[in-house]
This record gives C-alpha cells, structure tokens and sequence, in this order.
C-alpha cells in the first residue's frame, strides 16, 4: 500500500520586488512511500527537500502535479489526519510550556482530553522531559527542545511520521536515543519519511533513500542497493598469493603485506566463478568473498558529480 | 475542538502579556473606586448625600450622576481600552506565523480558515472578557448602590467590543499579508481612525460637503459608506449610555460587514499562502 504518494511535482517561488524573480525549486518529482518504509531523501542545502515535504503536508501549494497521503489528495485538511511532523528548526511560542503545547497540539489533532493527557505523560517520559512538563519552553535547551518536537510528531500515534533532520543539534547520546525511538516504530509497522543531512544515520535506519538535486530527482533506491558496488569483491585468503595479478587479474590490488587480502574488479559474475575455482585449483583457502560496498556517502557525493 | 484549541490557546497568550495584566489591574482599579470610595445615601428614591473621595454635594440628580459616571467610563474604555487591546493583541497574527512553528499547526488536520477564526475569536473573547469586566462591573455596582439599573450602559460594551473586533479583522489581515505587527498596528489603528476622521467630516458637515466638487461627493460618499465609521461608533456609544435611541444603526452594520468582509479576506488570503 502506498502511504505517500506524488506525481510530477513542480514547484516554483517568485521572489525579489514585485515577485518578478523565479527559483524553480522542485522540477517534476515523482516518488512513492510504502507502508512501514522507513525512506530517506537525500541532497544538498537548497535541493528542494523542505519544499517536497511542505507540499506533502499542505503548507507549501504544489505548482504542478499531484500528491496525496493514505490515499486523500494534500489539499485537504484530512490527509493529515494519520500524520506526525517535526520541522527543521521548529521553534514554539515561548510562553507555552512542555505540557500545554503538547495539549494544543493534541487539541489540534482532535485528540479527546483523557487520551491526550494519558499520551503526553508517556511520551514526555519517553523522551525524557517528565521532569520539566511545566517548565517554559523559552527556557529548555536545543536538545530538549528536540525531544519536545520528536514527542509532538508522536502525539496522535500517527501512521506516517515525516521527520526534517529530527536529530539536528542534539548530541550523540541524544541522536542515538532518538534513532532508537524511530526504529522502535518502524518495529510497530510505522511508516516514516526522513530528511537528514546525517548521511551515515539515514543508512543505518531507512530503508529506500531518493537524492534530490536542485529539484530533480537523481536516484531513488534501496539503500542496500545504491550502496553496493557489483563489480568489486574483497577476496581474504588463508595462505598468501603471490603471483595474484595472474590469478586475480591485472586490476586486482593487495590490501595487506602479506598478500592474503585483495579487492578485484570483475566485468561479469562468471569471472568471480572462475577465480574462485583457479583458487581451489592451487589449494589455496579462501576464507571471505566480500561484495565490497561504499557508503551512502560515496554514492551520495558520486551522484551529485555525475549531475 | 482544533477552533476551541486555537482560542484558548490565543487567549492563554494574551494572558501572558503585560498589557492586559495592566488592563486588568486600572479595572479592577476603577471597580474598587466605585465599590468602596464612592458613597451614595438614598432617601426616598432620592439622593440624601453622595460622597466621592473629597466631593459632597445633595443636589446631584441621582440619575444624571449614574449615567454621567458610566459615559465616562464608556468613553474612556472606547480610547483607550480599545488602544491598549490593539497594542496587546497586534502581534498575536504575525506572532503565530513564527517559521517553524506555523508549518508545525499547519500539519495537523485543520482546516486554514479554522486557524484565523480560532486565532481572531481567542483575540476577541479576552478583549471582551476585559470589557465586561469593567463595563459589567461599574454596571453592577453602580446599579445595587444607586437602584437605577441603565442597561444602555451594557450595550455600550457591545459596541466597544465590536469596534475592537472590526479593528481585528483588518489587523489579521494585515497580520497575514505583512506579518508585521507595526504595519497592522499603523494601518488598522491608525489608518481607520483617520479615514473615520476625514470622512465624517467630508460627509457629515453640510458646510465641508458642499465645498467638494460632484465627483468627490461621490467619491467621499462612497469611502464613508466602505470604511467602518470608527467615531459615529464612539458617539454612539455615548448614546446608549444615556438612553437615547440611536438615528442611525447603519453606522453598525455597515462596519460590521466591512470588518466580515476584511476577516473573509483574511481567511481566503491564510488558505493561499505558503510557509
């Protein structure tokens, strides 16, 4: 089931005196989120990221194309219904203090009192901020703030949850407890769409990522998928090999001093079968054939330089 | 419940602001004046002494006295409650639009027009509560001490709150269009009381209307009727005051329905923008 849903996107800002300059910033985007995903979307500081997920939540009007959520068209207040959002750089009314936005928040959802109060005690506790529900926000830290976000997203228990760099300005203790909380609900079948700059975090938790680069789609796929490099192998021997650029091909190349570890390029699979079996031929053990990835880093950059 | 939310929030804010902490205090100020400094003997339906701080005078008609008290009372709160609510509620539009915090109210499922009704009716209630606290509270003693119940005086916290409520409309559309809280201050206050001003005069004085040219009869005739009529609403506030019947309602509705007009525009204009 596709949860999210968008064709053909286009967005473009007028700005400048008399909105006579344009600034294309999405151009045709397309792209789909399944249920219980959890999906990255990647790219660089002005590639149109914010702007797709405004659009997906009703607070940026698409120029062109379609997007709906669960099925109902962004235009109407109603797909966001099953919806939980925390915006980059989100920032609250300083008057308000932990326990009475999460209230209006929950009133806003049209969250019933009883539920919406038994909620916010959980997920303050959860996050960490039972001890400071009455406190101001003016007065809580980047961090808490953070987690105050992270337990508004959460509050109508939303089937889709749309996080914009959920864990900006929090430090590694707080990043981890956070990257804990979202696989805790990708175990409970949630959907989540996440944009982050923290390429390494979207690798270790989602499951698709797409690139976006001055509003076009570059590359949508699994992670496992755009990150592994099918043409090389890291190949670990039990005894050293020599001769290896013989048996290994003349682009293979040593890893080690002792010759045991190597990582060769291949044209086709069969050419891994056929090494494989020269090995055996010369009883030489072999204790790993590797399919060497890169990062979702490697590939991010790669791809934004192919752009 | 999301427009429930949305006013109690609203009013949640403003009572956090020291302007209507201020407002409440001079209120309540002036209803402790009334209560214990303000002392009234009837005797036989009439008035035996009346004391107010070092003023004693028997031959004040009662009745007079009540309603002149209440006119100044009205008056007062028609300039000033009226200015210092403007001054406490500008920001409330243009505050809300704070980024990062609208894109997260504007996620949730309400509707963009509920968001402005809740926000302009959160404004409106506290600065009615305000009025009537005063207004219903000057009534109220003023009434037990003297037995002369003036229900005109009442109805002159309608008006006060409606020209308030007409002035918040055209500061949450300004709010929304400028997210500038002078410019809405400058143009809904200022601006509306001048026009008011201007045209009143141009229209309403034989003498000044029939220096104008028949294209600016027309023209000021035209504005008059459009633009809320800010000082016919001060006087007749006075009116109601003193229990005289009022010549012309018009000078109600008409600003009324500029101010609905003004607050649909402002929702049409909310629903269109992007954040």
């Amino acid at each position: 089931m596709k949860i999210i849903e968008a064709k053909s996107i286009s967005k473009t800002y007028l700005c400048g005196i008399f909105s006579r300059k344009k600034v294309q910033a999405l151009k045709s985007v397309s792209l789909n989120v399944n249920k219980g995903e959890i999906f990255g979307l990647l790219g660089p500081n002005g590639a149109g990221k914010t702007t797709f997920v405004k659009i997906l939540l009703g607070i940026v009007k698409a120029g062109k194309g379609e997007a709906s959520l669960f099925d109902v068209p962004v235009s109407s207040s109603a797909s966001r219904i099953r919806v939980g959002y925390l915006s980059e750089n989100h920032r609250y009314p300083s008057f308000m203090t932990a326990k009475s936005l999460l209230h209006f928040m929950g009133r806003l959802s049209g969250i019933e009192k009883s539920l919406r109060t038994q909620r916010i005690g959980k997920l303050l506790k959860d996050v960490g901020l039972a001890d400071v529900l009455d406190m101001e926000v003016g007065k809580f830290s980047k961090g808490m703030l953070q987690r105050l976000g992270v337990a508004q997203a959460l509050l109508s228990d939303p089937d889709l949850i749309v996080l914009d760099e959920p864990t900006g300005g929090v430090d590694p203790v707080g990043r981890k407890e956070i990257r804990d909380i979202l696989l805790n609900l990708k175990s409970q079948g949630k959907t989540m769409f996440l944009n982050s700059h923290l390429l390494s975090e979207v690798e270790m938790i989602c499951d698709r990522v797409a690139i976006l680069n001055k509003g076009k789609l570059l590359k949508v796929g699994s992670v496992r998928d755009l990150t592994r490099h099918t043409q090389e192998y890291r190949i670990e021997l039990r005894d050293p090999l020599n001769n290896y650029k013989e048996v290994l091909g003349s682009k293979a190349e040593t890893l080690d001093s002792d010759n045991r570890c190597f990582r060769i390029h291949i044209g086709k699979i069969d050419e891994l079968d056929k090494i494989i079996d020269e090995l055996r031929k010369m009883k030489i053990g072999i204790d790993a054939v590797i399919p060497e990835k890169s990062s979702l880093e490697d590939m991010f950059i790669e791809t934004l330089k192919g752009n | 419940m999301a427009l429930f939310g949305l006013i109690l929030n609203t009013i949640h804010e403003s009572m956090k602001r020291k302007m209507f902490i201020l407002f409440f205090g001079f209120s309540t100020l002036i209803l402790i004046l009334f209560l214990f400094v303000l002392n009234v003997d009837i005797i036989d339906k009439g008035i035996g002494t009346i004391k107010l701080i070092a003023y004693n005078d028997a031959s004040v008609d009662l009745v007079q006295l009540v309603r002149t008290s209440q006119a100044v009372v009205a008056a007062v709160l028609f300039v000033f409650g009226i200015l210092v609510s403007t001054l406490a509620t500008a920001s409330i539009i243009p505050g809300f639009q704070m980024p990062g915090y609208i894109d997260l109210v504007l996620s949730k499922p309400v509707s963009r027009p509920v968001i402005i009704l809740g926000k302009y009716f959160g404004a409106v209630i506290i600065v009615g509560i305000n009025v009537f606290y005063l207004v219903g509270g000057v009534w109220l003693i003023l009434s037990a001490k003297t037995g002369i119940w003036n229900f005109g005086f009442l109805a002159s916290g309608g008006t006060i709150l409606v020209t308030y409520a007409i002035i918040m409309a055209v500061m949450t559309f300004l709010g929304i269009f400028t997210k500038s809280t002078v410019l809405s201050i400058l143009i809904a206050y200022v601006f509306l009381n001048f026009m008011s001003f201007i045209l009143v005069t141009l229209v309403k004085v034989p003498n000044v209307f029939r220096l104008l040219s028949p294209f600016w009869k027309k023209a000021a005739t035209a504005l008059y009727h459009f633009f809320p009529k800010l000082f016919e609403l001060f006087a007749m506030t006075g009116i109601l005051v003193k229990g005289d019947s009022v010549p012309d309602w018009s000078v109600l509705w008409t600003s009324v329905i500029f101010g609905v007009v003004f607050l649909g525009f402002s929702m049409l204009l909310f629903s269109r923008k992007d954040y």
